[in-house]
């Protein structure tokens, strides 16, 4: 492993997350679903944990965070095909939501994406990205309710490959 | 972050050394954020064992390392007093990570 997962965090943060009390998965097979389309032929789709929405839509709720440092908002918003600079916002109190409020794509590619689909390197893209904030210390309610419904979501728009991208 | 998406065990990962705020390289780099995706598809088309981690090779540049311009413009609620940090402690040695909000 070249790549130093701590390099860009307080010394605080990465002191946590050398002991945090992950998921043990450690006596389970990892989960493998097969790709069964050329990618040329996929309808692909994103998601960001960067806490994106549409101006118009709710805010992830940042202040109940600040009153209850151990919550994370655990929903999750759709951002449709197409969305506009203008119209994405951030709300994650982890990372300087700054630079993607300059470009959205350096946290949430979706204009790359575009480009690929002209290229024909993809088949199509889904109406709809997905992005939550991923600020959860406590996974139950994001395991449980919101990534099966986020699951759902992504099935009923006939999506094939999603890309997940941190935040 | 490889040593995440390992303690997790993700099927599939391209993992990259660039700091939260700028995942997929500088804002307006469209360039960097179309090789990462073309790098993902590929992992997508290539990997065959779950586990498997890509690790690309790009690193930050280092002059913009010392600047620090990643991290949030206010501190983490649960870092802002000694009470809210003994919290997190206390959740990190005993907490239950499948908690319900």
């Amino acid at each position: 492993m070249a790549i130093d997962s701590f390099k860009f965090m307080s010394r605080t943060l990465a002191n946590s997350l050398k002991v945090w009390p992950y998921v043990d998965t450690s006596g389970e097979e990892i989960p493998w679903a097969p790709l069964r389309k050329d990618t040329a032929d996929c309808m692909v789709a994103l998601i960001s944990s960067g806490g994106f929405y549409c101006k118009d839509d709710e805010p992830f709720d940042l202040e109940r965070e600040r009153r209850e440092p151990l919550w994370g908002d655990p929903s999750f918003r759709e951002i449709p095909r197409g969305t506009v600079q203008d119209d994405m916002r951030a709300a994650h109190l982890h990372y300087n939501n700054e630079h993607p409020m300059i470009d959205f794509n350096c946290m949430f590619p979706l204009d790359a994406l575009e480009d690929l689909l002209v290229a024909g390197e993809i088949g199509d893209i889904a109406p709809f990205h997905l992005s939550l904030m991923g600020y959860q210390p406590k996974l139950g309610t994001l395991v449980n309710q919101t990534a099966p419904r986020m699951a759902e979501r992504l099935a009923e728009m006939g999506v094939d490959l999603v890309f997940l991208s941190p935040g | 972050m490889p040593f995440v998406i390992e303690k997790i065990g993700a099927p599939r990962a391209v993992a990259i050394e660039f700091p939260f705020s700028m995942i997929w390289g500088h804002p307006g780099d469209r360039e960097t954020q179309l090789r990462i995706l073309r790098h993902m598809l590929e992992a997508a088309r290539t990997i065959e064992e779950p586990g498997t981690i890509i690790e690309l090779s790009d690193t930050w540049p280092e002059e913009e390392v010392k600047k620090r311009d990643w991290f949030p413009t206010e501190p983490p609620p649960w870092m802002t007093d000694q009470e809210k940090i003994s919290e997190m402690l206390a959740f990190i040695q005993e907490g239950d990570p499948l908690e319900e909000v």
